[in-house]
């Protein structure tokens, strides 16, 4: 037997996600995957498994859900959404363990936009094209190719149950320009256009989604050029610029290949930030040449393999932890917290 | 055309670009294909995917395993190479149902032709057209280059939903999608020969180079061929081409 998580009243945009289908751009494929890779590979670590197991990926919130008759470690990373197991209040970017029959709230996210959820063994559902992961518009992989409803039951792998209590210390929170190098199409582009580029404040709208996320911009972005663009690839972080003007930045379920120019593609390494920003947020950009935006991947690739530095583990049962998770009784933690039900 | 020049552009720090020209073109489409073809049967160290497109080809890699600029020289002096023809294909006949409920649009491609359907079926069933690439939604596949005549603009409605298998008009290329898709081409034909199928050891039946030729069926062989696809016995064989 093994375990399972009932999706009760899950919010509107829960997804199964991995780290996407690579290698077949070439077939009009989408590669997909997380919508921010450093949240899905800090869930991995915490529970002391591979990045490639599945998670879900919420957007905005993740609803109500219930455990079956086994227990299920889990953890939530990436934007705060605040979390109770069985009524109780958990920490952000903890592994705690659900135990059987047991409900599972993650409220509406405070910060940021996309959270996952990890279990240990991982969501396991029949893989498409080599991926778990969900690309809805053509209906393909997770649940049936499309967003979990109410009564959705996601199969789990074998559990490890190594990672209770283990957490992860964040060391700072960035708020600077995202970093660009120029695109395929920059020249399409007016030197004025490239100014307010680099030196204009964007907002984040509200038309975004997997695919992309539509900027305002401080004016609009015209293309000089009067012929259309033979479609071609697109690369993941494309500034890609339509007729009506407002840039989209495209993101992990951008279309192969496109029409539009593209005028700056943001590096891999500010890619996760940038999807996080809530709408409404107001961000600048600013220009870095190739050399340094594959340094910059370097150091990226080096946080991402030293996520476990950060992580605390527990060398001793907590009585805390255990407390909060209904495994013990009659432990006084001093005071209670305001918001205990 | 006059002399073709490529040029390699970075696109982000994990990709190079290959650009032959910026128009659709049969001549920048050859040496798209070739490029391409080179670099399965002679592969680069570092290379993780390539992207071949209409006059254009993204090479994805490493830069922290291989040198940007190495990649760089060796795609620049492999696409300055002389194609004197594409490497050979398969040649696929499909066949399709053309107008009614299976080809919604094929009145107004005609008109727009100034011909009558059937005179347009024909037109449309004597083309010998390539696979230019495949993009926009799993196995769909762009053909063409189909001459004046079919420079047909795309609708301006999006039509919300046409089934897999639809093929559709427009800008002098034949489209075949492989999954249901939105579309503003025109929606001409129906095959019932399913050219992506997710479950196969093969999931994709087009390749970019590959050459299609449309053969118009009945009503009611387009109904016997979907039965048997629906029952999954059906397939379709190539012939290997000899240009």
């Amino acid at each position: 037997m093994t375990a399972e998580i009932k999706a009760l009243r899950p919010g509107p945009s829960v997804t199964v996600q991995d780290l996407g289908r690579r290698g077949l751009q070439r077939f009009g494929v989408t590669e997909g995957g997380v919508v921010d890779r450093r949240a899905h590979h800090l869930g991995a670590a915490l529970l002391r498994q591979s990045p490639a197991f599945a998670s879900l990926e919420m957007a905005g919130t993740g609803g109500l859900f219930r455990s079956g008759d086994q227990a299920v470690e889990l953890v939530v990373t990436g934007a705060t959404m605040p979390l109770r197991v069985g009524g109780r209040r958990q920490p952000h970017a903890t592994a705690v363990l659900l135990p059987p029959e047991t409900e599972l709230e993650i409220s509406a996210a405070v910060a940021g936009t996309y959270a996952y959820l990890s279990v240990s063994g991982g969501i396991m559902t029949e893989p498409e094209l080599g991926s778990r992961s969900t690309h809805l518009r053509s209906q393909m992989g997770g649940l049936d190719g499309r967003t979990i409803r109410a009564g959705d039951v996601l199969p789990i792998g074998e559990q490890a149950l190594a990672a209770t209590g283990r957490r992860h210390v964040e060391s700072g929170i960035d708020d600077g320009a995202f970093r660009f190098v120029w695109g395929l199409h920059c020249s399409e582009f007016s030197e004025h256009i490239r100014t307010v580029l680099v030196e204009g404040q964007f907002v984040i709208t509200g038309h975004r989604d997997r695919m992309g996320i539509r900027l305002e911009p401080p004016e609009p972005f015209e293309s000089t050029s009067s012929i259309s663009l033979p479609s071609s690839p697109v690369v993941i972080g494309d500034i890609q610029v339509p007729g009506d003007g407002q840039p989209v930045v495209l993101i992990a379920d951008r279309q192969p290949t496109g029409g539009y120019p593209r005028i700056a593609t943001i590096v891999q390494a500010d890619l996760d930030r940038f999807a996080q920003q809530s709408s409404g947020a107001r961000v600048r950009f600013s220009e870095v040449t190739i050399d340094q935006a594959t340094d910059l991947l370097d150091v990226y690739r080096s946080e991402l393999a030293a996520l476990e530095d950060d992580i605390v583990t527990p060398t001793a049962p907590d009585p805390e932890v255990l407390w909060r998770q209904n495994l013990i009784s009659g432990f006084t933690v001093g005071e209670q917290e305001a918001d205990d039900r | 055309m006059t002399s073709i020049i490529p040029s390699v552009v970075a696109t982000g720090e994990s990709a190079l670009t290959v650009v032959f020209g910026q128009i659709i073109d049969m001549a920048l489409n050859d040496r798209v294909l070739a490029l391409d073809q080179a670099l399965v049967d002679d592969p680069v160290p570092g290379v993780s995917e390539v992207v071949p497109a209409l006059a254009s080809l993204l090479v994805r890699f490493d830069p922290l395993s291989v040198s940007r600029s190495d990649l760089s020289a060796v795609l620049l002096e492999r696409a300055n190479r002389e194609v004197d023809q594409a490497p050979a294909r398969r040649r696929w006949t499909i066949p399709a149902r053309y107008g009614d409920e299976h080809g919604p649009d094929l009145a107004y491609v005609s008109e727009a032709m100034g011909l009558s359907d059937e005179a347009a079926i024909q037109a449309h069933a004597s083309l010998r057209l390539r696979v230019l690439m495949l993009g926009f939604a799993p196995g769909l596949a762009y053909l063409g280059i189909a001459g004046e005549p079919w420079d047909i603009p795309r609708r301006p409605e999006v039509r919300p939903r046409v089934p897999p298998g639809s093929i559709l008009v427009a800008v002098r290329q034949t489209v075949v999608a492989g999954t249901a898709i939105p579309t503003g081409w025109h929606h001409i034909a129906h095959t019932p020969v399913p050219t992506f199928q997710p479950e196969a050891a093969d999931p994709f039946r087009l390749d970019p180079g590959d050459i299609v030729s449309f053969e118009p069926v009945s009503a009611e062989e387009h109904a016997c061929l979907s039965q048997q696809a629906d029952a999954g016995s059906l397939t379709i064989t190539p012939a290997t081409d000899d240009r």
